[in-house]
């Protein structure tokens, strides 16, 4: 009753979440709202192009990438060899187990008329798939806690799967165990499947349990001759044997009974195999119910983002189909941290620990904004402040296993935040400090002889400007100054200004300027300094503590969006034009 | 002659090309390239936080010389970026430290041993001009090259160490040995504008314009780069403004191209597709 019930509802919360999970594909927009397209567009058009894909010679490619790709996990085997073994056994003995035994009775018998879960090599074998699942989950839990960069992105949802499927895999080793020791199982199947009714007979044949298949009875009589062992195997062997292998082949759950026999009688008397059996089908059917709801959705959206991947060219593609396949990238991904281990900007999170940095959790940020996921503007500053730090170079795109394309993520990312509101931070520095710069205009010049302490307090460049003596050759050679006719209005501060702003301790005065936001960073200043002003690298350390005061200052950047400068929508960098 | 290989984060997706030609010159001239997953040089994050530069870069000096191998790099900006963490952490002992307990905690040590050599140094120091003019087999005489020596390579010389930061020579030479005739022009040692894209895209595009048009005045048939971010940002400005509108005449190119045409690396040439140069080069060769 409670196992069909259970088993039912389990399926239905299964059916309606991998519904509602494969929903979202067609109605979250990832990036910039003008490309959205309807739910029903989506679908005819990825309607279209299955079939197009399904009816063609790139049928072939998708059969590739299902057989290489998916089940035989190439991708992830060509990167790293520890998480292949890893992963392989854990799917390919679950997907074993599933049919062999969850499935028996649709699959097993069907395919093989003597099945019986008490024979070889079933009895073997379902250890042995357990084993590979078990093993599997240690390595995964042991990559997650020894790996740097994967450990700091770990969470419930890494952790939790792994454990459910350690508890499915204990309890049903736990149950054979105690199945074995069990003396009430002994006495039922006796009934049930033997013809032993001779009470003389039942007593040699528990003399032959208890020494060969390891049954602890509550009360046997002293040590058995041979004769009665010889006299019981008899009896064994026309009443059992033909149904049921010796337990030690199921080794683990065997082992497991050794382990629990000097406890045996009292899980016999309170029917722990009865819990175990509970908390082992529970466990399965939790683990269904939960599938579209935890990265066990992988098992369903992976294989087909691989597949998709195979046949189409984001490029050329239907813009339609091109922005369903973008929002499977949320449920494609395993949150197996591949790509962050490999990020190359890994080394700028370890220092600034804005999480966003690393892909995989960018890639999590960009599904809290696409489904609309409540994110402060200080997240939203994080993100794009995370994006912007992504250098671009597209390992992580290489490195995924089920091949999302990630950097053309990262690209619409930005793009979508910049049209938020939420700036680069250089862009949103330069911004701030304008605003600032403009607001303070009318107030008389303050020096802040405390600040400036501070803020050269790091022995950094030092006062490199005290040795600035007003030549303005700086100025001179600054190929942005020479763009401008009049660069005040377009920098603020010319860059001799700028270092004598410092030397009069007008801190906030040279915080603010544009210059140093608008500086190439040739060095032509710092090269052809008379006087050796490390002027390049002041401007650096400015801008470095401007950022920092301005996170610590300002309001959320969305409050003054429109401060009056204009930012650019043109990509950064690195974008193909 | 061995090496580490520093890509730079720029070529695998925007400028490949850079990649191909410049292991199969360097392939010529037997330097043996061993590829270490190296990461960001620090660029990106230098504007918001020094320590974070400072660290990234300081983690690739440190996988070369865990790999007991000097570092050869593609990249201006990246060169400097590397020279600048290498300065800073022998000037700094604060900063020193900081690096030295943050990669210790990843089982990795900081020395200051490993020379970082950019690709230009390498084959003018380590070859020589007089070994790349044996080799060259197709002399692209007649062509006329605007060499582009990119700033960070150059400038602070007291950190880079490149060359003369005023009067530098070391490109042309190179340009000679593959047959060419280098053009005296201003924009040699100025910016490309590229390090305020994605910031002021104005200003940087009236850099690149600004060179361009000067190379075009010297009567250039190219403008030679030799750094990832020249490149792309000369084909950035390419893309966005000269398409259609009376496209001028010098296209960029890169060295590692420009010397594999004149080794005859016909096989490669199919790459140059699409990339502006191509048929000069091709066609005066």
């Amino acid at each position: 009753m409670l196992f069909s019930v259970s088993l039912y509802a389990s399926l239905a919360i299964f059916l309606l979440g991998a519904i509602y999970r494969i929903w979202t594909w067609f109605t979250r927009n990832v990036g910039p709202p003008k490309e959205g397209f309807s739910a029903g567009r989506r679908l005819a058009a990825a309607f279209r192009g299955t079939l197009r894909a399904v009816f063609s010679r790139n049928l072939v490619r998708i059969l590739k990438s299902f057989l290489l790709e998916a089940l035989l996990q190439v991708r992830t085997l060509r990167r790293d060899r520890f998480r292949w073994v890893m992963h392989m056994l854990i799917w390919v003995g679950f997907i074993l187990l599933l049919l062999m035994h969850a499935l028996a009775s649709l699959v097993t018998k069907e395919i093989f008329s003597g099945y019986e879960s008490t024979l070889n090599p079933y009895l073997f074998l379902r250890n042995l798939f357990g084993a590979m699942v078990l093993a599997g989950a240690v390595l995964a839990w042991y990559r997650r806690a020894t790996r740097k960069t994967v450990r700091s992105t770990t969470r419930f949802i890494d952790h939790g799967p792994l454990i459910l499927l350690a508890v499915i895999m204990v309890s049903g080793f736990l149950l054979e165990g105690t199945k074995i020791i069990s003396y009430p199982i002994f006495n039922q199947m006796v009934e049930d499947y033997s013809g032993v009714e001779d009470p003389e007979e039942l007593e040699a044949l528990k003399v032959y349990w208890a020494e060969n298949y390891g049954v602890v009875f509550p009360r046997l009589e002293a040590k058995p001759d041979q004769e009665t062992l010889a006299a019981s195997r008899e009896i064994h062997e026309w009443n059992c044997a033909g149904c049921h292998d010796r337990p030690q082949w199921a080794f683990l759950s065997y082992a497991g009974a050794k382990i629990m026999k000097p406890a045996a009688l009292f899980l016999s008397e309170i029917r722990a195999d009865v819990w175990l059996y509970y908390i082992h089908f529970l466990a399965c059917f939790i683990g269904l119910a939960w599938l579209p709801f935890s990265k066990f959705f992988h098992i369903i959206s992976s294989p087909l983002n691989l597949m998709v991947r195979s046949v189409l060219d984001p490029v050329r593609a239907e813009p339609a189909n091109a922005a369903t396949w973008r929002a499977m990238a949320f449920d494609a991904c395993t949150h197996c941290g591949a790509c962050s281990e490999h990020c190359s900007v890994e080394a700028v999170f370890t220092a600034l620990r804005n999480r966003t940095i690393l892909p995989s959790e960018k890639l999590t940020a960009l599904k809290r904004l696409a489904s609309n996921q409540g994110l402060s503007s200080q997240d939203l500053r994080n993100v794009q402040e995370g994006a912007f730090i992504c250098s671009l170079c597209r390992r992580c795109t290489d490195v995924c296993p089920v091949g999302i394309d990630l950097q053309s993520l990262w690209e619409i990312i930005e793009e979508d935040l910049r049209a938020k509101g939420f700036p680069e931070p250089q862009v949103w520095a330069r911004e701030v400090g304008a605003s600032r710069a403009a607001s303070a205009a009318a107030e008389p010049l303050q020096p802040d002889h405390q600040a400036m302490a501070a803020l050269f307090s790091g022995g950094l460049s030092a006062d490199g400007f005290s040795e600035c003596f007003k030549c303005s050759t700086c100025t001179n050679v600054c190929p942005v100054t020479a763009t401008w006719d009049e660069p005040a209005r377009n920098l603020d501060l010319a860059p001799h200004q700028i270092m004598q702003a410092l030397n009069l301790g007008l801190v906030d005065l040279a915080l603010s300027a544009r210059m140093l936001w608008d500086c190439t960073t040739c060095y032509l200043c710092q090269e052809h300094c008379p006087t050796g002003v490390p002027v390049t690298e002041i401007f650096f350390e400015l801008k470095n503590a401007a950022y920092d005061r301005w996170k610590k200052v300002e309001g959320p950047a969305a409050d003054r969006s429109g401060v009056g400068v204009e930012f650019q929508t043109l990509p950064r960098v690195g974008v193909k034009s | 002659m061995k090496f580490a290989l520093f890509l730079g984060c720029q070529i695998p997706a925007a400028c490949p090309s850079y990649e191909t030609w410049s292991r199969r010159v360097l392939g010529a001239f037997n330097v043996d390239l061993v590829d270490i997953e190296f990461g960001c040089c620090g660029q990106t994050v230098r504007s918001l936080n020094f320590e974070a530069f400072v660290l990234a870069a300081a983690k690739n000096l440190a996988l070369a010389e865990q790999a007991g191998l000097d570092i050869l790099i593609l990249c201006k900006c990246g060169f400097g970026n590397l020279k600048h963490a290498q300065f800073f952490l022998q000037e700094r002992p604060a900063l020193r430290d900081y690096v030295d307990k943050t990669l210790g905690a990843e089982g990795l040590v900081y020395r200051g041993e490993a020379r970082v050599k950019h690709i230009l140094s390498v084959l003018s120091e380590d070859i020589g001009p007089e070994t790349i003019r044996e080799k060259v087999v197709k002399p692209l005489n007649g062509l006329r090259v605007a060499v582009h020596y990119g700033c960070h390579a150059l400038r602070p010389s007291r950190v880079t160490g490149f060359g003369d930061p005023l009067a530098p020579t070391v490109f042309e030479t190179l340009i000679q040995a593959a047959g060419a005739e280098p053009v005296d022009w201003p924009g040699r040692l100025q910016c490309c504008g590229n390090p305020l894209w994605g910031q002021n895209n104005e200003l940087s595009l009236s850099f690149t314009r600004r060179l361009a048009s000067q190379a075009d005045q010297a009567g250039a048939d190219l403008i030679c780069n030799a750094c990832t971010r020249c490149q792309v940002q000369f084909s950035t400005w390419q893309g966005q403004e000269a398409e259609g509108s009376g496209r001028p005449k010098a296209r960029n190119v890169l060295y590692s191209e420009l010397l594999g045409v004149s080794l005859g690396f016909s096989d490669l040439e199919s790459e140059l597709v699409g990339l502006p140069g191509k048929e000069t080069a091709a066609s005066e060769s």
